[in-house]
């Protein structure tokens, strides 16, 4: 539009020279753009404005970390009449055409010239800026300068703006909080761990004193169900384990700056990788079995690996078993946090489903933090990285392109990792309690070598042996008054509890034989009570004195057994003896008949009779033995007669742990190992080729 | 003076500006052209002149032709200096065109003495606007961070683009009517000339800030004072000097 001036004009007479002068008074803003440390702000104008000279090396990609750092905004004004009313800066995000900041100039900093304000980043308060900051969350933002200029004068370049970042400069990840936590196991397990470093290792030992208490849970899914259902809560499977990502700024050097206010609500894509399995540590059979049956869908699942498949109970594969699960508790940028609530908004991915996203809090206590549960499967052995990415494109929405299936579209985006969580069951041996002091220490930490095969801690919280076993002839004579009056002739008179190292002494059986025959009257009378009870040979008479054992030494065993979770020994050396050098052929008896476990309503308590023989088998193998009956496994096939499928084939590896084969050292075969690892046993086949996929 | 004179019948303004009576105002105003409201210029006692000569024969009498003023304008940037090639249009008191040489002079001659204002319409810039590019989205061959920005991505209001008439300024000429720079209202008059955003009643603040504008932005002071009083000559000789 045409502009109109009064001109105040003097005539100029025939003979005079003098003139008048006029002016149209041209303004704008010839320049906007910020600069620190050298670098600077790329400054634009509308395309009718005069051509610019930009800065040296002046950039889009202008960032700088609020608050610690004060770049300047300069401008330049062209107003030789002081033509402008009026100056304003505004500031703008994407999608928002409200100025989240305003700053009017004034006085000195509207006149013709270059200018300089110091600026921090701080802009007007709001719901979207509770600290005051420019954050990474609107990033990137439009500084923008317009000027108003008297009604007469030509405004040839009303506006300047120029682009500003606030940028990530890293992640780092953190160990959570136990508030974070409501469930008791979860925060127990939370002071056995921390986060692993990049190419580090950490153990996550989850505690699972379950046991077997009878015969028939050997044989069906208790094993699995037992554990699964002990780290299960509703339909989440595994432990939760808090992990917080705390954000870092750019600086505008590109250097690290931590400056919480400066983040905002932005959110974290978290995912995991499996950390392949290293079956280095295994024997020859039980490596060739883990490899056929670990090698199930590896290539096929996202993400690929060899942990443990969904198929075969663990999480490999299913995306509805999240590793980060959703949480929403609503309790976002509060000053303190609440107990048992997740403080973070987790929500999970809707293309890359075994990922999720979680936000950072504005204000509060975690501000310019984030973080996830992380939710592993239980299966010991399964091995997991975590990865968190921050997006480098994103949307005005605050969305991002992280959620695909395409591995390589993540490669772009700010990333660190985790170290390795492995998984491992920890199971305890709560109680040891020897006959006689004399009696060799069992050596636990030896006996966990053979179970740390199969990722299973055995942790030694028994205080350490104890003995003598207070009262025990009392009480084993107890129970001995519910045995047949002829069989308790066989017991030794005397104290049981000093007259042996061994679950009960017994008379020789000529003694017993002459007992019998004075107590019946007529060695008639005693022949036929031998022969009707099986006794009427010297193996039958060991026979009856084991059947007599395993009943009262185990009751009376029983009467020691304590309250706390997890196996009690009870070491009786031998499992019992008579005069004259006989003695039991039992090395260890994990009994399913002490009778305050089996009452008991839970599975947290087991116990075995430790007796001992000559090697073989050794001392670690019967102890891993009876553990290993304890843990559910039943016996191997051959000589101890147990179910073929429950083991590798024989063929392949009959020394199993499990067997009474003790032509060369027992160990665990790889059935065996992934049952006790936490693995679904009746999906496995004992014929190794036929696991694989 | 010019007007003055010619509505008292006299053919050049000398007869009146030079005549004793105005000797006080002479020394007063320097420029007749440049009076004050209030100004007291006074008539000369007419001085009829005889011509005697015989009756019932032709004689001729030459009369002296009026000399009208002129229209002397430059046109100048905010510096003052002359603007060349600067097309313009007087519509009134009469009307001419043509387009400023490197002085930036506007001279019109003969200008009626009693018009008391003018129009003249000069097209300080060309503009021919351009087209801003339609935004596109930035071509991305290679992950960076941050990504480059996507103006289309702001939604805040465009600023106005130029339209080709925004640089023509119709000035609206008072003829006449500029008071002598050693006045209050002929300064703000100059300034106002001169770009300055005041009129000839302007306030003392307004006239204050448009005085510290010139000082800084004309003649370079580093401390200006504000003062009109302090510019006087300098707006005279910025403004009225050939």
């Amino acid at each position: 539009m045409a502009l109109n001036r009064t001109a105040y004009v003097a005539r100029t007479a025939h003979d005079l020279k003098h003139v008048n002068r006029l002016n149209l008074p041209k303004c704008g803003v010839l320049k906007l753009f910020l600069v620190i440390g050298g670098k600077s702000s790329k400054s634009h104008l509308i395309p009718d404005a005069p051509p610019q000279k930009q800065e040296a090396k002046a950039t889009d990609d202008f960032h700088f970390a609020p608050e610690t750092e004060k770049p300047k905004i300069k401008y330049v004004l062209d107003d030789k009449a002081g033509a402008i009313t009026k100056a304003t800066l505004r500031l703008f995000h994407r999608n928002n055409k409200t100025a989240i900041w305003e700053k009017e100039l004034k006085g000195d900093e509207l006149t013709d010239g270059e200018h300089e304000i110091e600026w921090d980043g701080k802009i007007t308060k709001g719901t979207d800026f509770p600290e005051s900051y420019i954050t990474v969350e609107h990033s990137p933002y439009k500084l923008k300068m317009v000027v108003e200029a008297d009604a007469g004068a030509f405004k040839y370049s009303p506006a300047a703006w120029t682009y500003i970042h606030v940028l990530v400069h890293s992640i780092e990840l953190e160990k959570g909080v136990k508030e974070a936590l409501s469930r008791q196991l979860d925060k127990d397990l939370f002071d056995t761990y921390s986060v692993p470093a990049e190419k580090a290792k950490q153990e996550v030992r989850l505690v699972s004193n379950r046991y077997s208490k009878d015969m028939t849970d050997k044989g069906n899914g208790t094993s699995f169900t037992e554990y699964r259902d002990l780290w299960k809560s509703g339909s989440e499977e595994g432990p939760n384990i808090p992990i917080f990502a705390k954000l870092f700024i750019k600086d505008s050097a590109d250097a690290k700056a931590d400056v919480p206010k400066a983040i905002g609500r932005v959110r974290l894509l978290w995912d995991w990788r499996d950390s392949p399995e290293d079956l280095s540590i295994h024997f020859k059979e039980a490596k060739e079995y883990l490899t056929d049956t670990l090698n199930y869908d590896k290539k096929a699942t996202h993400p690929k690996g060899d942990n443990c498949h969904k198929d075969r109970g663990g999480k490999r594969g299913d995306d509805t078993k999240p590793v980060f699960p959703a949480r929403d508790d609503k309790v976002a940028d509060a000053a303190a946090l609440t107990a048992g609530k997740f403080p973070f908004k987790v929500d999970r991915c809707g293309t890359r489903k075994t990922s999720s996203y979680s936000e950072t809090w504005r204000t509060g206590k975690l501000i310019g933090k984030t973080g996830v549960l992380f939710q592993p499967s239980h299966i010991a052995g399964d091995a997991y990285l975590v990865d968190a990415y921050f997006p480098h494109n994103r949307k005005p929405d605050g969305k991002d392109d992280l959620d695909t299936n395409d591995d390589k579209l993540l490669d772009h985006a700010i990333k660190k990792s985790t170290g390795a969580w492995e998984i491992w069951r920890e199971i305890h041996v709560s109680q040891y309690l020897k006959k006689d002091a004399s009696l060799p220490n069992l050596s636990f930490p030896t006996v966990a070598t053979t179970l740390a095969k199969a990722y299973m801690k055995l942790e030694d919280k028994s205080g350490g042996a104890k003995s003598p076993m207070a009262g025990y002839d009392g009480k084993i004579r107890a129970h001995l008054a519910a045995e047949a009056a002829e069989k308790r002739l066989a017991v030794k008179a005397g104290d049981q509890g000093t007259i042996t190292k061994g679950g009960i002494r017994y008379v020789a059986r000529a003694a017993f034989v002459a007992a019998l025959q004075a107590a019946k009257g007529s060695p008639a009378a005693a022949t036929a009570w031998l022969t009707a009870n099986g006794a009427a040979t010297a193996a039958g008479y060991s026979n009856m004195l084991e059947a007599i054992t395993d009943v009262v030494v185990v009751k009376t065993c029983d009467e020691y057994v304590t309250a706390s979770d997890g196996v009690k020994v009870f070491h009786l050396e031998p499992y019992w003896s008579a005069d004259g050098g006989l003695q039991s052929t039992t090395g260890g008896f994990a009994s399913v008949d002490f009778p305050t476990l089996k009452a008991a309503a839970d599975r947290k308590r087991a116990a075995y009779i430790h007796g001992v023989l000559t090697p073989p088998p050794s001392i670690k193998e019967i102890a891993a033995h009876e553990i290993g009956h304890t843990l559910f496994l039943p016996h191997a096939p051959g000589r101890a007669g147990g179910p073929a499928a429950a083991h590798d084939q024989v063929a392949h590896w009959k020394n199993c742990m499990m067997s009474y084969e003790f032509d060369r050292e027992m160990k665990f075969c790889g059935l065996c190992l992934l049952r006790l690892r936490g693995w679904d046993h009746r999906v496995l086949n004992s014929n190794r080729s036929l696991n694989k996929k | 003076m010019v007007s003055l004179a010619d509505s008292l019948g006299m053919q050049d303004y000398h007869t009146l500006y030079d005549d004793g009576v105005n000797a006080a105002l002479k020394g007063k105003r320097p420029n007749p052209n440049q009076l004050l409201i209030g100004d007291n210029v006074q008539a000369p006692t007419a001085k009829g002149k005889p011509h005697p000569k015989a009756v019932d024969k032709t004689w001729k009498f030459a009369v002296k032709k009026k000399k009208p003023p002129k229209l002397r304008i430059v046109l100048v940037d905010g510096l003052g200096q002359a603007l060349a090639g600067k097309a313009w249009k007087l519509t009134a008191p009469k009307a001419a065109k043509g387009t400023t040489k490197a002085d930036g002079l506007i001279e019109v001659a003969d200008l009626p003495f009693q018009d008391k204002n003018g129009a003249l319409e000069v097209t300080w810039e060309k503009i021919t606007p351009k087209k801003a590019a339609a935004p596109k989205d930035p071509k991305i061959t290679k992950p960076t961070y941050p990504r480059p920005i996507k103006e289309a991505d702001f939604t805040d209001d465009a600023p106005p683009a130029l339209k080709p008439d925004d640089a023509v300024v119709h000035f609206a000429l008072k003829l006449g009517s500029l008071p002598p720079a050693s006045e209050d209202a002929g300064g703000r008059a100059r300034l106002r000339n001169l770009g300055f955003p005041c009129t000839r009643e302007s306030d003392a603040a307004t006239t204050q800030k448009c005085v510290k504008t010139f000082q800084l932005v004309r003649l370079k002071q580093k401390t200006p004072s504000g003062a009109l009083a302090d510019v006087r000559n300098d707006l005279r000789d910025k403004h009225d000097n050939p």
